[in-house]
């Protein structure tokens, strides 16, 4: 059979239309999945490594997914590291959902007690093992049979072509702007509680793009491969992130709703930007993410100056900056304009308590907008805080800095 | 335009250097600098090897220690990439990364800024 040497119009059109139908399942669905679905796929998938069933946890948040493999995982969570009451509430509702899922399995398995024993009966720390049993197993394996089937059927040229469409439209839309923000938010909660963030990337949310891409070819009837068929059925369920250990399966569901910006980043200010069923949801602004407290005194503007001094990122800052009013936090704090240089640097200072402090105004990089920097008050010359700031000197900053991005 | 001796990419600044420091391990990555509250990375494309320090490295300015985030060796021509900030072209050499920083004027103390 020779090669397809290019894509029909009607085969852009249902390429278009199907990463369009993906994108919007995994982003705006909100499909719930139940254990019944994603049992015989999971049995698929053990039976593949060689290993029984194993319990099947579905939560419904990414947090609770995370926070969860820590309550069974050797007893990482401790009472004595949860301080706050949120982050007591969060233990509390994530482990009673454990508790009734790990009894209804394991008492109709094996009749064993749940309790104290349940962290050695889900086998959660031979997880590294099973991972890679997992990816040499059946992800690469089945990877390399589809895209074996693709490559000798689809010319090179119509296979970047198909490509570059999915990364455009399901990738960069679910793994970059929507995946790696929710991620890095849950990464941090879970860290700062000085748990452990197990992420092993299967799932739509990391996968979203190779199976959308091996989708099309297998409605194409390029890909055949029942092995395929049950790894995409298994993720068709509705899942955003699942981890695989020994005798446990932890799946996290997908989100209900999505809230972007007019760049497509995660945004909202009068609801979570990603809400999950569970209500343990994240928050962003023009795809900044905020703890729920700092955001929600950023929409209702009840953020004192002192406070925005006070944050350490300054994504974080600008954003709550600009919520706030740029040019309305500058009239409250009266600055006073030292230095104006020729880059458009600006110095200013401003009176605060007993501090007299130094910041720069200068223009983002990136869209052009405002930011601004505090610097040490010795300065009075704003190329010299700006040069200070990117660890080079003045000379350096002026003349020699060709590549600013 | 190629980067020469010094580049700046958001939050992130390299500055050419003769040669690798001995205490320093490789890293099996590309990223070099990952945001906190956005997730976007500072990630190279091309022949490039990224090192971190095994103990705390510093390069001197204007009489002031930066500490060193990581070390690259590009091999050949790279890119560096952001999913906002634009991509540059950085040019073959060793380098220092070192995080933008900037002034706490409540704690009285220089601070790494966190994209």
């Amino acid at each position: 059979m020779s090669k397809i040497t290019s894509l029909s119009t009607t085969q852009q059109e249902k390429l278009n239309t199907h990463c369009q139908k993906l994108h919007d399942f995994i982003l705006h669905s909100g499909k719930d999945l139940t254990r019944e679905e994603v049992e015989s796929y999971i049995e698929w998938i053990y039976s593949k490594i060689g290993k029984p069933k194993p319990i099947i946890l579905i939560f419904d948040s990414y947090l609770a997914q995370k926070v969860a493999i820590n309550i069974l995982n050797n007893n990482k969570f401790r009472e004595s590291q949860v301080e706050s009451q949120v982050w007591s509430q969060v233990r509390s509702q994530v482990r009673s959902q454990v508790e009734s899922q790990v009894e209804s399995q394991v008492e109709s398995q094996v009749g064993s007690q749940v309790g104290s024993q349940v962290g050695s009966q889900v086998g959660s720390q031979v997880w590294s093992q099973v991972e890679s049993q997992v990816w040499s197993q059946v992800w690469s394996q089945v990877r390399s049979q589809v895209e074996s089937q693709v490559w000798s059927q689809v010319e090179s040229q119509v296979r970047s072509q198909v490509r570059s469409q999915v990364r455009s439209q399901v990738r960069s839309q679910v793994e970059s702007q929507v995946w790696s923000q929710v991620e890095s938010q849950v990464r941090s909660q879970v860290r700062s509680q000085g748990l452990e963030f197990i992420e092993q990337s299967f799932g739509y949310g990391y996968e979203s793009w190779w199976l959308t891409f091996t989708e099309y070819w297998k409605n194409e009837g390029i890909v055949k491969s029942d092995d395929f068929n049950s790894y995409l059925g298994l993720n068709r369920c509705g899942i955003w992130s699942i981890v695989y250990f020994e005798k446990s399966v932890f799946i996290c569901k997908l989100p209900i709703k999505i809230l972007k910006d007019e760049r497509g980043r995660l945004h909202s200010v009068k609801s979570p930007s990603v809400q999950w069923r569970d209500g343990l949801d994240n928050y962003f602004i023009h795809g900044v993410g905020f703890e729920k407290d700092l955001w929600q005194k950023i929409v209702d503007r009840k953020l004192e100056p002192r406070e925005l001094m006070k944050m350490p990122n300054t994504d974080q800052r600008f954003v709550a900056l600009n919520h706030y009013g740029f040019e309305r936090a500058l009239t409250e704090l009266a600055p006073k304009l030292i230095d104006q240089s020729k880059r458009g640097n600006k110095l200013y200072s401003i009176k605060f308590d007993a501090y007299t402090m130094k910041f720069l105004k200068y223009t983002d990089t990136v869209n052009g907008e405002n930011r601004i920097s505090f610097v040490k008050p010795e300065f009075d010359d704003a190329d010299e805080a700006m040069a200070w700031k990117h660890n080079m000197t003045k000379n350096e900053y002026q003349n020699k800095l060709r590549v600013e991005a | 335009m190629t980067v020469m001796d010094l580049f700046r990419h958001g939050d992130v600044d390299g500055r050419k250097v003769g040669k690798l420091p001995d205490a320093i391990k490789q890293i099996h990555t590309k990223t070099i600098i990952r945001g906190e509250a956005t997730g976007h990375h500072h990630t190279f494309n091309g022949q490039v090897l990224v090192y971190e320090p095994t103990a705390p490295q510093y390069i001197v300015v204007e009489g002031e220690k930066r500490q060193v985030q990581k070390y690259i060796h590009v091999l050949k021509t790279a890119q560096l990439t952001h999913q906002e900030h634009a991509t540059i072209d950085v040019s073959s050499g060793t380098y220092a990364i070192l995080q933008e920083q900037e002034f706490d004027p409540l704690e009285q103390q220089i601070r790494e800024v966190m994209d």
